[in-house]
């Protein structure tokens, strides 16, 4: 289980593929030892339909994240999509070669905008670390949205923020869930919007713990 | 505090069965039917007994506490667990997966429901012994658009191989767990698994996971279920552009069976940057 104060748990929480690579894979490997070998045949399907019907677009890299020469540029971990074309997603892009600032971006009537620094952190929050790790959008323009920053003594903490009607708000730390106890590290790992304004979130402190927030619909 | 207008209220804590290591333990997952119907899902730390899986419910605005899956223990004889990912498609009716370990050590997918706001026993995915024995095997990812309409998606793995599958539920009848048509010819590596899934109406969804290519390099690939059927794997385009070397789709959303984002990053050999990818607007 992830530790409060592991600094890879937000990585790994999100990335199954970084998870494989690492503690799965080391499972897995050390399953493979102890299982037989039965040499089972390959049961991945070969009937492959000749085309999908559903159009997927060209990768695309957002606009309005600044260029410079570090190797981690930005990176994407969350999208929700309330209507056709309507979405938004979160992340993080690098300030410089020890910093990320959280950011999101949204799609409007199947335009993708901007991406957006996450308002609300003060000059000192900006000279460290946030990131945006979830988000939900209940409908078009309506989206909360939860991550971490990381603060002078390496500890993290948790945010939201809330997006209404295409505006985002400030983020803010989650009330309470700055503990002297937490030991370092706080993570959010999921949100769940209902409705505008209504939402669910979850994570971790030294114990699991969830927080919710009420809103008019 | 209360929480009213919009303004998020103070953090709980999950409170849950004293004997269970609670130092440490997460929510790893959550979602939400409607507004004050939600349902969580995590794994308390090792500790006397093991590291079971829990659930959590909240009705009509009040959380209760965390409890381990029932009868979990009979089923998670290794001891290690993760709880993945949960849906729910009505309120008090939600379906989580995520992976035990058998007593050789294995870990094994594992599916468990939650009807009318009662949580039954986890139970490995139906047909997947027939399809790789007790090898080992995860469900990493699920959504369900409604009550008893879910699909799921993770990977399983013969010693030679790890290949992504899904399977699906249909009125609350799990069926057969199927690997993803045509992705055998470009997971040249044989290492495959399913990334995320959403699901925006009954057998109408997309989903994103990862191969690895002749290269042994991390590739993403999206597939889309359109009426009940799942279409072929298919390659993000346009990533010679980004000189991308390896791709990595981290989420998935579909607001309709034709309309999904994906989200995530891209590696090239001198930078890393986030990466959107869309569906085309129909006419």
């Amino acid at each position: 289980m992830f530790r409060a104060n592991d600094s890879s748990r937000h990585c790994t929480r999100h990335r199954v593929g970084a998870n494989l690579n690492k503690s799965h894979w080391a499972k897995m490997m050390i399953g493979l030892v102890l299982i037989a070998i039965f040499g089972t045949a390959s049961t991945d399907s070969l009937a492959s339909p000749p085309t999908s019907k559903v159009l997927w677009g060209a990768a695309m890299t957002i606009h309005g994240l600044p260029t410079h020469n570090l190797l981690f540029g930005s990176d994407l971990f969350s999208v929700s999509c309330a209507s056709v074309g309507n979405c938004s997603a979160g992340g993080n892009y690098a300030l410089n070669s020890k910093h990320s600032q959280a950011f999101v971006v949204d799609e409007t009537n199947g335009v993708w905008g901007k991406a957006q620094a996450v308002p609300g952190f003060t000059p000192r929050d900006a000279s460290e670390s946030t990131q945006v790790y979830v988000i939900s959008c209940p409908s078009a323009g309506n989206c909360s949205a939860g991550g971490i920053y990381s603060v002078r003594d390496n500890n993290t903490l948790i945010f939201v923020v809330d997006e209404t009607n295409g505006v985002w708000g400030h983020a803010i730390e989650v009330p309470g869930s700055a503990r002297i106890d937490s030991g370092g590290g706080s993570f959010i790992t999921t949100i769940s919007c209902p409705s505008a304004g209504n939402c669910s979130a979850g994570g971790i402190l030294p114990v699991a713990y969830s927080q919710l927030s009420r809103g008019p619909s | 505090m209360d929480e009213t207008n919009g303004v998020w209220g103070k953090a709980l804590e999950l409170t849950g069965p004293q004997s269970f290591n609670h130092n440490g333990a997460g929510v790893d997952s959550l979602s939400c039917a409607s507004v004050g119907n939600c349902s969580a899902g995590g794994t308390f730390p090792k500790g006397t007994h093991g590291e079971p899986s829990f659930v959590a419910n909240e009705t009509n605005g009040t959380w209760g506490p965390a409890r381990e899956i029932p009868r979990f223990a009979k089923l998670n004889v290794g001891g290690s667990s993760e709880l993945r990912s949960i849906s729910c498609g009505a309120p008090g009716n939600c379906d989580a997966v995520g992976q035990y370990q058998q007593k050789s050590g294995v870990t094994r997918a594992y599916i468990v429901s939650e009807s009318k706001g009662a949580w039954g026993p986890a139970f490995n995915v139906p047909g997947l012994t027939k399809l790789n024995g007790r090898h080992m095997s995860s469900l990493t990812t699920i959504s369900c658009s409604s009550k008893g309409n879910c699909s799921a998606g993770g990977y399983y793995g013969n010693g030679d191989r790890q290949i992504a599958f899904i399977v699906n539920e249909k009125n609350g009848i799990w069926g057969t767990p199927m690997a993803i048509p045509g992705l055998v010819v470009l997971n040249k590596d044989h290492t495959s698994y399913m990334q995320t899934i959403s699901c925006a109406s009954i057998g109408n969804c997309g989903a994103s996971g990862t191969y690895s290519d002749s290269a042994g390099n991390a590739q993403s690939f999206l597939v889309n279920e359109t009426n009940g059927t799942w279409g072929p794997a298919i390659v993000i385009q346009g990533l010679q552009n980004l000189k991308a070397d390896s791709t990595d789709v981290l989420s998935i959303s579909c607001a309709t069976s034709f309309s999904c984002s994906a989200v995530g990053g891209f590696s090239a050999p001198n930078n890393n940057g986030a990466v959107i990818v869309s569906t085309k607007r129909q006419h």
